[in-house]
């Protein structure tokens, strides 16, 4: 079992996920991808091996307007391999998560079309890694558009036209308020992809009224042998929010269950642990607002209330 | 030298509306080579072993601090350049007329800066003068009084002179050891009964660190024999917050192997 977080590192300053510098500052692939060997050497220093690369890695690369931001992943070809081959080295499993205006169910094209343009280059960009089977790109099946079945179909209908090595790297997931687990595993089972199981989105949408150790099971089967299942796990926020905005009532709100918590509860945790599938090995992705501390403390309290799994970590 | 007769610079206040924010990050990398600053300032690209890369090395800047090479620009930060572009190369098709250099296939990382900029004022090393990477903002360099205040953690070689002093161990700073053929330049010597204990800091950044019991660490390097009679301790630094208990415990253990200090 592998323990890891998503994009942005708390525990080494200034250790960047991407170039976020604004187009007219000519940001490139190439520094952020030094920005990259950084972070791999931390997670190799700390132990982690698994990681979600932003999805800005690439700056403006899919822009329109912007084509001079296009050629950056052949320009960078060699120093994708050379980073490719320090986190095989470093046996870190890569992944990208889509970002929330990936919509392939959208019924406008244009709307899949821009969608299809930012899936080819996380694409590329793992292929150029190195990355193999295990390295995909998790998207959420987006909105219902008023009609969810239809929006389901074209979902599945337009996966089924993406190019193979586009395809081939996309897992789904549940999320939670509209595509429930047993909605994501009738999409992957047509468009045939894995499923990428979300605890707190199951815990929070699950109209079928799935039990855990059920929908894990119908979610492994969809992973191809040999790669292995990966997960994603947060807590829900439990304090009380200050005011959004500056010059807001000055009124506290109540969280909603739906926010991750800065850390993951370790017996929420356990609970799911010991759910799976007998003998299975699972990577998990912690969602926690304190990203790489959130993988350190949940070590140690899985060393400390659970030895049996925590001796299975990788 | 009087830089700015030598160097195209362009006086942009980095800060200033439309660019970039202060928050930058911003490493400090040493210029020791004329030849090399000749390349900065005329072709726009520098260049630094992969091997002796620190383990934080990314940034939107480099500034550069010029060492006793350079004359009247010794011992300063002058001018910083934003990061294009960084790639990874062998040294032969970097520099391709010394094709034949012994080290002609070691990797580099070569960054293609944008227009070097000069700061309003130099900014000097009145204190330490052995300066190796700086990871640090660009915040802190428009800020900086010395090139000492560059570092947002104070360097481990400054904490232990603190710390030292603090718990009565009675060091000398950057002081030499050894006869003239084989004299030692050392941060830290520690005289005891019999011979003593040398101290070293190694390069910022060169260092793993773990998140234990709550607290940052470094581990501490691995203990040699420097001279005959003396203890020679090097501790490599991490850059960031971390806790000096395994540095100074392992100081006096070496000391009190040697009978205690004098």
């Amino acid at each position: 079992m592998r323990l890891g977080f998503a994009v942005s590192v708390l525990g080494r300053p200034r250790l960047k996920s991407h170039d976020g510098r604004r187009w007219p500052h000519a940001p490139h692939l190439s520094v952020s991808l030094l920005y990259l060997r950084d972070i791999f050497e931390y997670l190799h220093d700390e132990d982690i091996h698994l990681y979600r690369m932003s999805p800005y890695l690439a700056p403006y690369i899919s822009h329109p307007d912007l084509p001079q931001f296009q050629g950056q992943i052949d320009e960078c070809a060699g120093e994708l391999e050379l980073l490719g081959r320090l986190a095989a080295d470093y046996r870190i499993r890569l992944s990208f998560h889509a970002t929330p205006y990936i919509a392939l169910g959208a019924p406008q094209p244009a709307a899949a079309e821009k969608s299809l343009s930012d899936l080819t280059n996380w694409a590329r960009l793992l292929d150029r890694l190195g990355a193999g089977p295990e390295g995909v790109i998790v998207l959420h099946l987006g909105g219902a558009y008023g009609d969810k079945a239809a929006s389901m179909e074209r979902f599945v209908a337009c996966c089924a036209a993406l190019p193979a090595e586009v395809r081939r790297r996309l897992a789904v997931e549940n999320d939670d308020s509209t595509y429930s687990v047993a909605d994501a595993l009738a999409v992957a089972g047509q468009a045939d992809l894995p499923v990428v199981f979300d605890y707190l989105h199951f815990l929070n949408f699950n109209p079928e009224g799935l039990a855990l150790a059920e929908a894990l099971s119908a979610v492994w089967r969809t992973w191809p042998a040999g790669v292995r299942p990966k997960l994603h796990v947060s807590s829900p926020r439990t304090e009380l929010r200050p005011p959004a905005r500056a010059g807001a009532p000055p009124a506290l709100s109540v969280p909603q269950w739906t926010e991750h918590a800065d850390f993951v509860n370790p017996f929420e945790f356990l609970t799911l642990a010991r759910a799976l599938p007998a003998g299975a090995e699972a990577d998990i992705m912690l969602e926690a607002k304190a990203k790489d501390l959130a993988v350190l403390r949940l070590r140690a309290d899985m060393r400390r209330y659970a030895p049996e799994l925590a001796a299975r970590l990788e | 030298m009087d830089n700015a007769e030598t160097v195209s610079v362009e006086a942009v206040d980095c800060c200033s509306a439309g660019a970039e924010p202060a928050e930058s990050t911003l490493l400090v990398v040493i210029m020791n080579s004329l030849a090399d600053w000749e390349i900065v300032q005329t072709q726009g690209w520098y260049r630094l072993p992969l091997r002796r890369a620190p383990r934080q090395v990314a940034a939107d800047y480099l500034a550069f601090y010029h060492t006793a090479a350079f004359e009247d620009m010794k011992w300063s930060v002058r001018h910083y350049a934003p990061v294009q572009k960084v790639s990874v190369v062998r040294r032969r098709d970097l520099l391709p007329a010394q094709a034949n250099h012994p080290r002609a296939g070691d990797w580099y990382l070569r960054f293609d800066l944008g227009p070097l900029q000069a700061l309003e004022r130099p900014l000097l090393s009145r204190r330490l003068r052995r300066v190796t990477f700086i990871h640090t903002t660009m915040q802190r360099l428009l800020q900086a009084e010395d090139v000492a205040e560059l570092w947002l953690t104070p360097p481990l070689r400054e904490r232990l002179w603190t710390e030292f002093n603090r718990q009565g161990i009675h060091a000398e700073q950057e002081a030499s050891l050894g006869e003239d053929g084989e004299k030692r330049l050392c941060d830290f010597i520690i005289p005891c009964y019999a011979g003593g204990v040398t101290v070293e800091c190694g390069e910022a950044g060169a260092t793993p660190a773990g998140v234990h019991d709550g607290a940052l660490t470094a581990s501490v390097g691995p203990e040699r024999t420097a001279l005959p009679g003396w203890t020679r301790l090097r501790f490599e630094d991490a850059g960031w917050p971390l806790r000096l208990e395994p540095y100074l415990q392992a100081v006096w253990e070496a000391i009190e192997r040697h009978g205690g200090q004098l």
